[in-house]
């Protein structure tokens, strides 16, 4: 009984399919509808209405499937679970439980690790039961039929972090595959744990189910919490209890759910009504070709063929959108400006997103399009602009939509290159601030910068840096 | 399918157990008489749904069905609503349907 704590972790997690309409009704699946308001005979169980499979559901639970690395089944079935709750009005949920279409695959973690899924299912939602008014529940069937898969992992994970990582990494894969949007705020994806602790070197210990996780962060809090009470209970020689308990956001940790369904009180059995789910090669060809590079690839491309910085990647990968958005720029530019376009994706694209002032709340919206950002960059590279006035260029594509190369021309920002023009600059430069001056041939290096910043003034930008320096301390007599 | 497996004469005591076993899933309250009176319909429900199964499990995979009587196109068609949806509740509360007060999975 010496041997230290092991923890074993498996998920499931419930992701709702991007389609326009319910799993087995033409009802729309759509969130924030009023009550009921997306309701028929079938997705409220009225007798002798018949279910039909919804082809998108099916070829969207293909591609995660694909984009995780399952194997897709030729033929699946579907089987009814039943239990009787307010939130299902048919009295079984139609799921896959003896032949679900996917199974393996899995997730790899940074630190070298690999979660493997035990099998992906299609099932439909539930509705939703609003506890909060008294003695009564109220409930909607909006959600009711509303394609999920439910992706199941072997029990390989052994921390909360490594929980966290998994779920980040499996909801941009299916962010970027265009599966789901993923949005736990609506429920698009949910996820339950499954915890156990056991010493090294002695079997596996009881497993507790946690529900009721509605973020990443619920997730690690109650893995953590859990983990901790399971080996205080057994350091102090209380035997756990297979049972499913709840995460309380607010008490920040987990409590009994007394009723619960044991797998055999469900009494599955094959769905009559539906025929089996067939994916023929022709949809795993499409399927396939519709997954875009992934996160985790694009980021090993950005830093071992870009040089990018691993935060870099990260914020470039982040969202889909920026990760395009700066890819289509990259083709339109010389491989050697990778890391200023990064950061002009980075800093100002990202940041002009977010600006009230500027039209486009998403990259794709901007004014600035791929190219326009690559011959922006071209400019600063080939120094016929210097960066403060490519800034001022690219407020004006964005506000206008002109090309960087007009906005130039037109707002007369091409860098100073008359070393006439310049010289007329820093004299006048000299002349206005007799005390920079008297520092500067004091031996005060630092004292140009004041010269420099006034003779960029008076150019409006368009004089370069650099030159000025050294124009300006040939004129003054001091070393560089 | 646990219990339900056993393909018939049950034993009184078993059919009551789970009578009670699923009522108390179904948060439904039952008397004794009630459950008396369930116990050798649910045996028969049961049995007939185990036939059901054992036939599926026979039946040969039908793979020759036109691909097009299988799926549906991603296409939203109009819904009932929830005013037409409703007239079949026993109670609503605007466009709720309202039940007995039930949370999670307690009792
Ligand atoms: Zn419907």
């Amino acid at each position: 009984m010496t041997g230290a704590w092991r923890t074993v972790i498996g998920l499931e997690t419930h992701v709702q399919l991007g389609t326009h309409t319910k799993l087995f009704c033409g009802c729309a699946n759509e969130f924030g509808a009023p009550p009921n308001a997306n309701t028929c005979e079938l997705c409220t169980g009225q007798p002798g209405s018949l279910p039909l499979l919804n082809e998108r559901a099916l070829r969207l639970a293909v591609r995660a499937a694909l984009a995780l690395d399952a194997d897709v089944a030729a033929r699946s079935t579907f089987d009814r679970k039943n239990y009787f709750y307010c939130d299902l009005p048919k009295g079984f949920q139609t799921t896959q439980y003896v032949a679900p279409y996917a199974s393996g695959g899995g997730v790899a973690l940074d630190d070298g690790s690999f979660v493997r899924l035990t099998r992906i299912h299609m099932e439909e939602d539930a509705g939703k039961a609003i506890h909060d008014r008294g003695d009564t529940t109220l409930v909607d069937l909006n959600r009711a039929g509303v394609p999920l898969i439910e992706i199941v992992t072997e029990p390989d994970l052994s921390n909360a972090e490594q929980a966290f990582e998994y779920l980040t990494k499996l909801k941009e894969v299916l962010v970027y595959a265009g599966v789901s949007d993923c949005d736990m705020e609506k429920g698009s994806l949910r996820c339950d744990v499954n915890v156990s602790v056991h010493r090294e070197d002695e079997p596996l210990g009881t497993r507790v189910e946690i529900k009721n996780l509605n973020s990443f962060r619920n997730v690690r809090a109650a893995i953590e919490h859990e983990v901790e009470r399971q080996t205080r209970a057994l350091d102090d020689g209380t035997a756990i209890v297979q049972e499913t308990r709840l995460f309380d956001v607010d008490a920040n940790a987990t409590r009994t759910m007394r009723v619960k369904e044991d797998e055999d009180d469900y009494r599955y059995f094959p769905e009559p009504d539906l025929p089996p789910a067939l994916v023929t090669d022709e949809v795993l060809r499409v399927e396939r070709a519709a997954i875009p590079e992934l996160p985790t690839a694009r980021r090993a491309r950005y830093a071992n063929e870009l040089g990018l910085s691993e935060y870099d990647a990260g914020v470039l990968t982040a969202e889909r959108a920026t990760s395009d958005f700066f890819d289509a720029a990259l083709r339109a530019a010389d491989p050697g400006a990778a890391k200023l376009l990064a950061n002009w994706t980075t800093n100002e694209l990202l940041a002009a997103t977010a600006d009230p002032d500027v039209p486009g709340a998403a990259l794709d919206e901007l004014r600035v399009s791929p190219a326009d950002l690559a011959a922006l960059v071209a400019l600063v590279e080939r120094g016929e602009i210097h960066s403060a006035a490519a800034r001022t260029v690219l407020r004006e594509t964005l506000r206008s939509g002109r090309a960087p190369d007009d906005v130039v021309r037109e707002l007369g920002l091409a860098q100073a290159s008359d070393p006439a023009e310049i010289e007329a600059w820093c004299t006048a430069a000299i002349d206005a601030d007799p005390r920079a001056t008297e520092q500067v041939r004091a031996g005060n290096g630092k004292a140009i910068g004041a010269l420099i910043g006034a003779v960029m003034k008076r150019s409006q930008g368009r004089a370069n840096p650099e030159v000025v320096r050294s124009v300006l301390t040939r004129m003054l007599e001091v070393d560089a | 399918m646990g219990s339900s497996d056993a393909p018939s004469d049950p034993g009184e005591g078993a059919a009551h157990t789970l009578v009670r076993r699923t009522a108390a899933l179904a948060r439904l309250d039952l008397d004794e008489a009630e459950i008396e009176r369930l116990a050798p319909e649910f045996r028969r429900i049961l049995d007939a749904f185990g036939a059901l199964a054992g036939v599926a499990a026979d039946a040969p995979p039908a793979t020759d069905e036109p691909h097009n009587a299988r799926t549906r196109p991603d296409t939203p068609r109009p819904s009932l609503g929830a005013e037409r949806v409703l007239r079949c509740a026993p109670e609503r509360e605007g466009a709720y349907y309202s039940v007995p007060k039930t949370v999670g999975g307690d009792a």
